[in-house]
Order: C-alpha cells, then structure tokens, then sequence
C-alpha cells in the first residue's frame, strides 16, 4: 500500500522516457536510482545491502541527483531502518551518515527528517535490542545534523531514551552498546536552552513602543519536559550506582565505561542545570505553570538522590595507583561531578563534609595540584586541565562570597596563583578577568572598599595591580582580553577604587607611550594598535585615571601616543577631547594642558618622511587632513578656555620659542592659526614676537610658494590650499602694519642679496638656488597682490616692492654670467609682472 | 452622529474596578486616550487617519446640572470624569478596536498596582498637558500598530487659561538668568547674580526659581540661590555642605533635590528648609537629576557613567527600616505593578540572595539589604551628561546621553538597556518629543540630531539643524509641549526656538556672551483675583521667601512619620505649597494656628469647619458623579451591544 503510494508520488525520469537507460545515471552495474530503490526491499539482505551500496556509489558520481530525488530517496530508504539484517543497517548507517546528510546541509532539512521520525521511533520500540540500538545511533546522527529535531520531539524522544537506559541489564556486559544511547542522550540534553543570553540575543531589536508579541520562545517549548527530565535523572542516578563497583576495582575501568559515565554525569549536569534555568524564569517572566513543575532539586524523589547517590560518591578514587591515562579519566569525572556540585549548592543544603571535600578538589585544581596518584606525581596534562578550570572558573566568585573566611581565604589564595600563572595567550585570562571583575563588582555595584575583611581587600589589591602589567603583556594580540582588562578598569576608575601602585602608574604610561620600550620597530604600549572598541575604552579610563594619578610622565606618553603616525585621526581627536574635559573638571593644570595642545600641533608629523615636499602628494598619503582637523580642535578649545588676548598672553612665549625652532611649514602654519585666534585687532603681540614672526614669515611664505609646481600655479585647488596657509599671514598683516613692513623688507633683502650673489658668484648650482629664491619672492608678493584685503594692506610698504622690481630689472639687465637664456627669459616675466602690481598699488 | 463610524468606549469589568479605586483616591487630574488595535489590518492605508474627538461636553442630564454651581477647578474634575461620554469618531468601520482611557495622577504609585501588566504591554501614554488638540498618530512599520495621541484637556484648560509660559536661561558665567515670554519672544526679568553650572537651574513650583552656584572660592561649602518671580535680586541664599551641581524641584515645588560634587543627593523641603534626607548616590559628582512624569521617581546621572533610578517612597521607607534595626531589604510593591508571585531564599547565611518576583515581569536578585536605588544602570563610560524620561509612568522609558557619544535608551519597568544609539559627537543635552519615539540630542558639533527609538540602525545620523557656523557647542534642550517648540542654548549664548516638525528656526533670544548652559521651560498660572478665600498660613506661605536650606539633616526629631499628604483641591490656585507636606510641617501649622489669638482662631476655625464640609459635600457630589457616570457607560454598553 505504503508502496503504491510511493511509486505513484515520484515521478522518475524513466517513466516519462521508458525503459531507456541511456541518459540516466547508474550505478556501476549499470542500475538507475529506481532499480536501486526497488532493489533495497528484496526479500535477499545481500541484494538490499548491494542496492543501498549501489545508491551510494551513484549518489557519489551524482550529486545533483540527490537534490531532486532527496525525499523519494528518503521515503524509500528509511524503511531499512528497522531491517532485520545487522550489515544492511550498518550499510543504511553509513549511506546517510556519508552521503545524504552531508549533502543536504544548506537546505532545510526539516521536512525531511519529518519523513524519517516515525520509522526511527517505530524503531526505538522494536523488540530486537540491536534494532533498537541502531534506532538511538540513527537518532543521534539526525540531531547531530539538525538540532532543532529535538526540541520538536523531546517528550517522546527522552521516554525512549528513558526506556532503553532503564533496562541496561539487558547489555550490562557490553557498554559500547549502552554508550551508543547514552552519547545520543548526552548531545540532546546539551540542547537545552540552559543559557540566558541565548535567548536574550535575538530580542535585542525588537521593536519598542509596539505591541509584545507572544510568540513562544525557545524554552517555553521544553517547559513541558521537566517531569521527563526528572525521570531520567532517576534513571541515569541508578545506572551511575551501577557503575560504582566498577570504579573502585582494582584495574580501574576501561575506556568504554569511562565514556558511558562520562555521558552520563554530563545528562545529569544538562538536566539540573536547565531545570533551575526553568525554575528562575518561571519565577522572572510569569509563565503558566505546569503540573509537575517544581524545581528537580526540591523534589522529593529525586533531591536526597541526587545528594547521596550521586554526589555523595565523589571523589572517584581508584583503589590502586594506576597507569596515567586512567587517572585522568579520574580527574575528567571529578571535574563534571564538582560542576554539578556547584550548580546544586545553590539551590539544596549539602553536607559540610561533602562540600568541604569538593572545595578541596576545586583549590586544588586551582593551584594545579591535583596529581595522577601519589607514586607518580605527575600533573594532569595540561589542556584536560585548563578545560575544568575554564568550567569551574565562573563559580568562584559566588563561592569567595559565601564561603566562611577559612575557605574564602584558601580560595583567594588559590585563584591569585592561577591568575598568576595564566598565559596571555590562553583562554583562561578572559576566565580569570571576568572572575576578578565579578569578585570586585558583584551586580554593577562595587565592593570593593566596602568589604570589611582586609585580608580578601589585599587580595582584590593584588588582581587590581597586575592588571596594567597584564595589558601590556597582552600586547594587541589578544583584543578581547585586552577589551576586559580595559573594561574592569574603566568601571574601577569610576568609582574611584583604583588607588594605584607606583608600577601600575608605570605600566599605565607605558601602554599608551608608543615608543617606551621601543628598540627598531618595534613599538612599546599596545594602545595605538588596539581595535577602536578597545582604544574607546581605554580613553574613557584614561579620563577617570587623571583623576588621581595625573603626572607629566603620563602627559608625556599620551602626547607622544597621539603623535604616533599609525594612530586613527578619530581616535587622536578622542584623545583631545578626553584630555580637554578632564582639564575642565579640574583634574589637569591649565599650563599642562597648554603644553599638551601646542605641543600637539608643533610637533605633528604630517609626512612621514622628511624631504617629501610639495603639496603633490595627496592629502590621503600625508596626514595633512588630520593636522587640519587636530588646528581646528585645538583652535576651539583655546577659545573656549577663557579670554583670547588673556590665553594668549600666556601662550605667546611658547608658541613663539616653537616659531623659532622653524618648524615644518603645516606645523607652522598649525602655530600661526592658533594665534590668530586668539589675536584680535589691533595685535596685542609684543615687539619681540613681532620680530621673532618677521623673522620666520618670509621664509614660510617662500616655502609655500615653492610647493606649487609652476605648471599649475593657476588651478583653482591649489590656490585654495595655499589660501588656507596663506590666511593666517594675512590677518596677521592686517593686525600689524609693522609686521607686513618687516616681512617685505626682509624679502626686499632676500632678493637683493640675491642679486648681487648672482653677480658675482660663477657656480651654476648655486645660481638657480638664487635665482629660485628671487622668483619665489615675486611670486609671493604677486599673491598677496591678488588678494583685495591684502592689496591694500601692503600698499602702506609699496617702497619695498619697488625696491624688490629694481633688483629684479636690474639683474635682468647685467650681463652676469651665470644667468642663462631661461633665467633671463623668467626675471623678464617675473619683472613685468612686477610692474603691473607695483602700478596699481597707487591707484 | 452617525452610528456607523463611532467607536463606542467598552469598559469592562477591570475598567470599573479601576474607576473606582480612582474615585476613591480623589486625585484624578488628567486622561489619555489611546486607541489600541486588535485586528492586523485595520488600518491598512498609511495615511494620517484624522480623528475627531467630541466633547469633552458633558451629555448626561444629571451630570450636567451638577455642573451649574462649580467654579474652575471643580468644572475641570468633571472634565475628566466625563470621560464616559466622549466619542470618537474614525474613518473606517470600527471593527474589534478595543478604546480605552488611561488615567494619569499626581500620585501615580497609588494607583499603579491597578494597571495590569498586560494592559502596559498594550499602550503606552502620554500625558495630555502637551496640547489643546490631537497631537498626531503614529505607525509602527514593523508591527503595524497604530496609536494615536490625544488631548482632551485642552479646551478645559483653556478656560482657565491665565497661563502663562516662559524660557528661562542661565550661563555659567555671570549672566544672571534670562527669561522671555515664549509666545511673544519679549525678555521679560533678568534675574541677577546667577552663575549656575550645567543641570543647575529648576523652577521651584510656580514662585520660585533656584540655581545651584558655581562661584565659590573656598569649595568648603556650596551655595543655592532663590528668587522670587517678581523680583531680580536673589531671595534667599543657602550654604549646603557641600558644591551642589544638579538640582531639581518636584512640579509642585515642594521639594529641591541638590546633587553634590562628593555624589551625595540632598533632598529639601522647601517650604521648611528641612534637609529630609542625604544619601550617598554615586560615586562621583552628580550630573544631572530628574523627577518622572508623577514625581514618584528620581532619576540620577553621575559623573561616573551610571544612571540610577531612586523611589523617593523607598528611600523613606528604608530610612525608616534602618530606624527600627531591620535590615531585611523588601521589594517595594509600590513601584510595581502587581503583587509578588514568589520569593526564593538561598542558603548563603547573611550573604544569602534573595530572588522576589512579582507579577509585573521584573525580578530583584539583590544582596540583602544592600542597596538604596530601584536600578543602577551602568553602561555609559564616561560622564553622564542629560537624562530624559518619558510619560510612561512605571513603564517609562528613560534615555540617558553621555560625553561617550552614545544615548542609551532603558527600560524602567525591565530595568535594562533598550537600546544604544550611537551619535557622531558626544552629547550635551537631550530633549524628549511629546510622542515619544523621537528624541532630540544635542551634541558638542554645534547639530541638534535627532535620534529614534525604533530606527534599525545603531546610528543617528539626521540632524535637525546647526546651532552656529563656527562649531559652537550646544549645550542644553528644552522642549515646550505648548505649540510643539524645542528650544536650545548654546556655547555663544544664544538661545534658538525650532519647529521641530518643519525643521525651522523660530526665533532667537540672546542670553549675553557667555555660554548658555540652562534652559528651562516654566509655566506659570497667573493668579486670578477670584480666590479671596484661602487659610492665613497659605496667605502668609505664599507671600513670603522660603527659609535657606539647612546645611546637616536634623537627628534630634526622629519623629517624622514619612510625608504625609495633605488632600488639597488638585488644582489649588496658589499650588505653592500644595499638596505635599512633611508631617513636621504640619504639625507647626497646626501650633501656629493654636498659638495664635483666640479669635482669630476661632474664625480660622469656622472657616475650616466650613472647608471640612464643604468638602464632605463634595465627596459626595463626586461620588454621584461617579454613579452618573457609570450609569451611562452600561446605558451606552447595552445601547451598544443591542443596536
């Protein structure tokens, strides 16, 4: 009937063609897919375990025939679920375990392992043991490919699983068999939603201001199962007592049991720990309540099982020293024993013998004690260790704050030498923070201070003081640790816990200083090299840090952070901001902060390389732009500090001992538009820095003029950026006619000395460096003459132009060797220009 | 009215209940009406659905005559329970539209366990003080609902209008504080001598304005200045302990609340002086306080990144507890909204946890007796800069911003973090719009941006306009739900009044040359001469300055029995010291009242024995009011279901 059916619901290529072949794939002996199917329910097990061999074989050289065919395939298949002969199952097993579901993974497999459950119960019932067996290790595979199937059949599924494991009497003698459904059982109950950020997650854009959807979420789905769950931790307590002899027999026990008791704790850890999930959630969210709800720990039946029984055994000692491998197991059973220990601690009160003999297990793992057995003395290998550490790690702190001062202590004491010992490199260091930061923070609240014990404060003082020397150990290679280091250490900036140790302040600066340590390349604080997220969070602490801990060797580092060329320009005007509001909370001197800024904006390398010169090189290869943005922020935050003329009397030194280092033109130019801001009109300069500024300006200019390349002298970009430097000369022109006096006259001399070098001087090289000079210096009085405002200013020195037009004339007249053809041509054009600018200087 | 496109009101059963426990509190003052969408598709166009809302003229026959005697107030008390009779007419066929009517009170804790939690889960409210007419309607995309925001007070209120709304500003240098009519635009008082710093600046009921003050040289002690309305020098000078930042006055202006440079809260009384309580609150100074829409709640920022949420009722009531050497920390149902469902107590001894749930979704997992505020929200990493809260009474949603350049959106109810909107500069300032799905920030790079709640993306990007060309900061909000006007200050002191709707610039004030780091928006009832009158002690309140707030809570009088409340006409004419009272305070009326001549208590007397009966017979008008009222809701309901 069943098969009829099947016939008539897939449509096979050969129907529609005939008996044809040609065209259609084959096995290797020459069958189709639909002889095959018919093949695999022949009365012959030889012939149905040939036809699933030759599915195989076709679905290897034919993938794409699995694709359309996969459900015809699978209705056919599943029958053999249940055939009554071992190596057709086997071959059945193997058929989809390698080909089917592998090639089904991107497609939603729903559907088809709808089509597959009812056989695979069908199975589990079966009243053959090795059936059935099969059924559970089919099982397993389908929910090892597509998880979601339990939870859409955990009821029925845990009863089979319940049922098979209860009557293990049956294959006491073989535990590979008994391991087959307690692995199944152990990967299933891992499912359950035991988590509650796993849930939290996809919640996180829901709407606001709409209306709460009901859909049910994931764990509502498994509300219904508590009562099954509360069976099989009966039954799976039993099979554990079961064991027990097992365990304490001379030779230990071989590889198979460990397995099976190993599946088995590992259920019962599943199973308690996302009953209490249930249990809180019900009590948090409202959900209705079903009949047999209660939490699996106050239970009757299964509470004194759970404490006698199960916990009750540990620790599993074997009876005689042992080889290695087996003491391991030892400790791998131990390790899941105390997890579920530390989850039912919470909730039932255990015996102080009890408990005190797993906290001895727990600091002795801790410290790295635990050995293999008393003749060896060899420790447990190193990754099974750091695995129960990482499991035991988040129970800590819950247990330092409600253990006795005797326990807290030897706890304290034992997690300081793990934190001690811990490599920046492995997994524990997240661990050990995330315990450090909830010993310290409990729930967001601090307690740190507030707790009385000193002896636990000294503790909390040494996790807190290795954390900078931590940071820096983590380099950047390691973000997410670093991120949590930063991120306990921000919030224990906030709330003032820091009082930090000469060597913490050190470790501080050196993370942020870029080249403390540095020897070659290799830069020192990891700071600039950490991801934004990090560095945010660095920044923030760095404000609360100031707070107490402010130095200049701090200051120092940060400016010499931010000058760092590989540093992120958003990240640089953070650092501006961070430091510019702590100075107005009152944590940072004003003078400090002064230096900071101007040194800033003096000393900030705009080409990374000397001698790259012109305004050739694209904004995006220099850090021109930043600069730029770095001025305009500095600019902002000077005026806002109080009264421009009042900053720039205090600035006014400083910022003139920076103009007479002669720095590079941006940074002068930086320099000069800061103290335009600050300027007002008329100037309120002194006669020194009007001198010092008349000294360095036509050098500046020149330098300006210089970087446009001839050819482009007229294009409308170029003289944009040459107006952003040539602005601040400008006002400052306009503030003080003695100043634009000096600054032409000292061109004036510029070209006249010039000129008489060219005179006399023979040397070729050095007569276009002249020449050079004298043609920058028109073509910087021709700018200036462009400009309305400008014009009109250094009319007032029209002389000194004249002056400059004499000397141009006249070399352009003597017959001085060293000019050629085309210096002669260029003074001619340069002289004529000249004119025309001179001229209409007095209209 | 045509029958077919009336939605009718339906109250049921839990509707009635929740009337009466109203009616029996008396402190009705204003409604909501909110439309909540059962069917999916109801509206299925996304077009603006007008709506029109009749009345609130009283229909019913009875209700209406006893209308005829009443003077202001009491016709506004009617107002609101006539509730009954306003309909809605909609566009389209009303279907299975459930309409309901929320009601807000000044004392929102009382009737706060009424509201079940599945009926917050619908609707979210805003209180109709905002505007004469229906503000707008508003669209889910994602979850196509529909609510639509009304105001059914407006034509009440505009009878008594004689209010009067103004903008006042003040700097942290010198300036003294601005204040300009906000209709007009005209300046009207400079108050002198006020240099105040960020958040520092309250109006204290409708007579007083406060600052706390930055000026002070030796940092010992802080300095809070009052002024009275009408005069520009300074009232009243007081010297807290310590350099108060924030400060905030509850609407009534009975209480100040100063937060301090150390991260202690001070709570006054003002008509006393009385420092009823200081606690430790943060852990750095004080940035920025704010009372919820009902003053039940204080919300705090703090220097050091966190906002907290402090029940003033709790504070009370644990300061009590620790009287009486108890140390058993309890959850305050008073706060929430139904009883407790469970509690869980663990076996840790004295560090035991203790997890209470209660039925209002939220769950207390606290250390015993540990902590002081509702909710420490912890997620801000540098200096908290502006806290907002929304009309969602116990639902509410809060929105914090920071120097970090994110604002983080909370959950009042759920205690946690909605939402992290990431802005292109840090913030200063944060002003909510009416509706609730929008906010304004204003940040460090001269831009007003506009976050919304709902917006898929972390970041805000829009902005609603630049303050000033040269980048000047802005520095504060304000936003005046009369006519829909935002307003803010800026670094170069001059204050912009938007359109936020059309993106506009109003008008400008300019505050002076420093920078603008206060705006308020105040309004004030001009005071009529119809209440002739009232008792000797108010006269006498009214008319002079507040004493200075004291320095120390006293410890001798350990007497006080919390606050009690002084049931007055809900909206008194001169709400200076209306409604809420410490128990002290009382009781020195009540010696002063005794102390004074015989005769003229004797007449204060009878005048008070009139006001008692007055009273009684007004509790009973309401309480035929109430019968009326709900006679005609079942006529209504029957009229409805059989037609």
């Amino acid at each position: 009937m069943l098969l009829l059916f099947m016939f008539a619901a897939i449509v096979l290529p050969e129907q529609s063609v005939g008996a044809d072949k040609s065209g259609f794939a084959t096995s290797k002996k020459g069958l189709t897919l639909d002889e095959l199917l018919k093949q695999t329910s022949h009365h012959n097990a030889k012939v149905r375990k040939n036809a699933l061999h030759g599915i195989k074989d076709l679905l290897e050289h034919n993938p794409a025939e699995l694709h359309s065919l996969k459900y015809a395939i699978v209705d056919k298949l599943r029958e053999r679920l249940s055939d009554d002969d071992k190596s057709v199952r086997d071959t059945f097993y193997l058929l989809f375990d390698s080909k089917i579901f592998p090639s089904c993974l991107e497609d939603n497999q729903g559907p088809m392992v709808s089509r597959l459950m009812p056989y695979i119960f069908k199975a589990m019932a079966e009243s053959s043991v090795e059936v059935r067996l099969m059924a559970f290790k089919f099982f397993h595979l389908v929910v090892k490919h597509y998880p979601p199937t339990f939870s859409l059949y955990a009821d029925k599924i845990l009863e089979n699983y319940k049922d098979i494991i209860q009557k293990n009497h049956f294959y006491v003698q073989d535990r590979s068999k008994l391991n087959v459904a307690l692995s199944g059982l152990a990967h299933c109950l891992s499912l359950l939603p035991c988590d509650e950020s796993d849930n939290e997650s996809h919640k996180e854009n829901e709407p606001l201001l709409a209306y709460e959807q009901d859909a049910a979420n994931e764990s509502a789905r498994f509300a219904h199962v508590s009562g099954r769950l509360k069976e099989i931790v009966g039954v799976l307590i039993n099979c554990f007592q079961d064991f027990i002899p097992l365990i304490h027999t001379p030779g230990g026990f071989d590889e198979k049991s460990f397995s099976c008791l190993h599946h088995i704790l590992c259920s019962i850890g599943h199973a308690i720990k996302f009953s209490i999930r249930m249990h809180v959630q019900r009590q948090t969210m409202c959900l209705p309540a079903y009949e047999d709800d209660t939490l699996m720990l106050l239970d009757q039946d299964i509470a004194p099982l759970v404490s006698k029984k199960l916990l009750g055994s540990f620790p599993l000692n074997p009876e005689n020293n042992l080889s290695g491998k087996v003491d391991e197991r030892y400790f791998i059973l131990n390790s899941v024993l105390t997890k579920i220990f530390l989850e039912v601690s919470d909730w039932s009160h255990l015996h102080t013998d009890l408990c005190n003999r797993f906290l001895v297990f727990i600091e002795n793992t801790l410290l790295d004690k635990v050995t293999r057995s008393d003749r060896q003395r060899k420790p447990i290998p190193k990754p099974i260790h750091e695995k129960t550490l990482l499991a035991l790690l988040p129970s800590i702190p819950k247990l330092i704050l409600r253990m006795d001062s005797d326990w807290r202590e030897n706890l304290l004491q034992a997690f300081t030498s793990t934190f001690n010992d811990c490599k920046p490199e492995s997994p524990l260091t997240l661990a050990c923070i995330s315990v450090v930061r909830n010993v310290i923070i409990p729930n967001g609240d601090i307690h740190y201070l507030s707790e009385s014990d000193s002896t636990v404060n000294n503790y909390l003082r040494v996790w807190v003081n290795k954390l900078p020397s931590l940071l820096n150990q983590l380099g950047d290679k390691h973000p997410l640790s670093s991120q949590a280091v930063l991120k306990l250490l921000l919030d224990l900036g906030r709330v003032g816990c820091l009082n930090a140790s000469p060597t913490f302040e050190e470790d501080i600066i050196n993370f942020f200083n870029p080249c403390s340590q540095g020897e070659g390349d290799v830069s020192g604080g990891a700071f600039a090299r950490l991801p934004r997220e990090a560095q945010d969070l660095a920044l923030a602490f760095l404000y609360y840090f100031t707070i107490n801990n402010f130095s200049s060797p701090l200051l120092e580092s940060i400016v010499s952070c931010c000058l760092n060329p590989h540093l992120e320009p958003a990240v640089l005007c953070r650092i501006v901001e961070v430091v510019h509001d702590a100075y107005e909370a009152g944590y940072i001197q004003i003078t400090d902060h002064f230096s900071f800024l101007t040194t800033l904006v003096a000393r900030f390398k705009v080409v990374p390389e000397e001698g790259q010169f012109s305004m050739e090189c694209k904004e995006q290869e220099t850090h021109r732009g930043t600069l730029k943005a770095l001025t305009e922020l500095v600019c902002l935050r000077l005026s806002k500090m109080g009264d421009g003329s009042l900053v720039l009397q205090i600035l006014e030194k400083v910022l003139l001992e920076q103009i007479n280092l002669k720095p590079w033109f941006d940074n002068g130019c930086a320099i000069l538009r800061i103290i335009c801001t600050l300027d007002s009109k008329p100037t309120s300069l002194s006669e020194s820095s009007i001198t010092t500024l008349s000294e360095y300006l036509p050098g500046y200019l020149i330098d300006i003029v210089k970087c446009i390349p001839e050819d482009k002298q007229n294009s409308s970009i170029y003289i944009q950026t040459c107006l952003y430097y040539l602005i601040p000369c400008y006002f400052m022109f306009e503030r003080s006619s003695k100043l634009t006096e000096e600054v032409l006259k000292r061109m004036q001399s510029i070209v006249s000395e010039n000129t008489k070098a060219l005179e006399s001087v023979q040397d070729r090289e050095s007569g276009r460096h002249s020449l050079n000079l004298i043609q920058c210096v028109v073509s910087v009085v021709l700018l200036m003459h462009n400009d309305v405002k400008v014009r009109k200013i250094i009319s007032s020195s029209k002389s000194e132009i004249d002056l400059i037009l004499q000397d141009v004339i006249s070399l352009q007249t003597s017959g001085s060797t060293s000019l050629t053809v085309e210096g002669k041509h260029m003074m001619k054009m340069a002289g004529e220009r000249l004119k025309i600018a001179s001229n209409s200087l007095v209209t | 009215m045509p029958r077919k496109n009336q939605l009718r009101l339906s109250f049921d059963g839990v509707w009635h209940e929740r009337l009466v426990s109203i009616q029996a509190c008396c402190l009705v003052v204003e409604f909501v009406i909110f439309v909540g969408k059962v069917e999916k598709d109801l509206f299925s166009d996304r077009k603006l659905v007008p709506l029109k809302f009749f009345g609130p003229q009283p229909q019913g026959r009875e209700l209406s005559s006893s209308h005829q005697r009443r003077n202001n107030k009491w016709t506004r008390q009617s107002h609101s329970l006539s509730i009954g009779l306003v309909k809605v007419a909609a566009l389209s066929p009303a279907k299975a539209e459930t309409f309901g009517l929320m009601w807000t009170s000044s004392v929102w804790s009382c009737l706060r366990a009424n509201f079940t939690s599945r009926f917050q889960k619908l609707h979210r409210w805003i209180e109709t003080e905002a505007a004469p007419q229906i503000l707008y309607e508003q669209r889910d995309e994602t979850t196509s609902s529909l609510r639509i925001f009304g105001s059914l007070v407006g034509t009440s209120k505009a009878k008594l209008s004689c209010m009067e709304i103004s903008v006042i500003a003040s700097s942290s240098i010198d300036g003294g504080i601005g204040s300009w009519d906000i209709k007009t635009g005209t300046e009207q008082l400079r108050f002198k001598q006020c240099a105040s710093p960020a958040h520092g600046l309250a109006a204290v009921g409708e007579k007083f304005l406060a600052a706390s003050q930055l000026r002070n040289a030796s940092g010992s002690s802080g300095s809070i200045f009052f002024w009275s309305w009408n005069k520009p020098q300074v009232e009243v000078r007081s010297f807290p302990v310590e350099s108060v930042k924030a400060l905030a006055a509850n609407s009534e202006g009975t209480y100040i609340v100063g937060g301090g440079a150390s991260g202690d809260i001070f709570l006054w009384e003002v008509a006393s002086g009385k420092l009823l309580k200081k606690w430790h609150g943060h852990y750095r100074s004080v940035t920025c306080l704010v009372f919820s829409g009902d003053d039940s709640l204080l919300v705090s920022g703090s220097e050091d990144g966190s906002v907290r949420v402090w029940s003033l009722l709790r504070l009370f009531d644990d300061l009590q507890r620790q009287q009486q050497g108890s140390t058993l920390y309890e959850h305050d149902f008073n706060e929430h909204t139904t009883s407790v469902t469970d509690i869980v107590i663990d076996y840790g001894g004295c560090n035991a946890f203790i997890v209470s749930a209660s039925g209002d979704g939220t769950c207390k997992r606290q250390q015993q007796g540990s902590t002081l505020y509702e909710h420490d929200f912890n997620e801000h990493t540098t200096s908290v800069t502006d806290i907002v809260i929304d009309y969602g009474g116990c639902n509410a949603f809060i929105v914090s911003a920071s120097g970090d350049g994110t604002c983080k959106v909370w959950s009042l109810s759920k205690g946690k973090l909605l939402r992290n909107i990431i802005f292109p500069a840090a913030i200063n300032a944060l002003a909510l719009d009416p509706g609730g799905s929008i906010f304004y920030a204003a940040s460090v790079d001269s831009k007003i941006y506009v976050g919304a709640m709902n917006s898929s993306s972390d970041y805000a990007t829009q902005s609603l306009g630049s303050v000033s060309e040269q980048g000047k900061a802005v520095t504060c909000l304000a936003y005046c739900a009369d006519g829909n006007l935002l307003i803010s200050g800026s670094e170069d002191g001059v204050i912009c009044v938007w359109d936020p709707k059309s993106r506009r610039l109003v008008r400008t004030f300019s505050h002076g040359k420093g920078p603008v780091n206060n705006i308020q928006v105040v309004r004030r009832t001009v005071v009529g001469n119809s209440n002739k009158a009232q008792s000797s002690w108010k006269k006498n309140g009214s008319s002079l300055p507040p004493p200075p707030l004291e320095k120390y809570e006293r410890s001798g009088d350990n007497t006080v029995d919390g606050i009690v409340i002084v049931d007055p006409p809900p909206l008194s004419d001169v709400p200076v010291y209306s409604s809420y009272h410490s128990a002290d305070l009382i009781n020195e009326q009540v010696r002063e009242l005794q102390q004074q001549g015989s005769a003229a208590t004797e007449i204060e007397m009878e005048r008070l024995k009139l006001e008692y009966k007055k009273s009684l017979q007004m509790n009973d008008q309401w309480q035929k009011n109430y019968e009326n009222l709900l006679q005609v809701v079942m006529e209504e309901e029957l009229n409805g279901s059989s037609s």
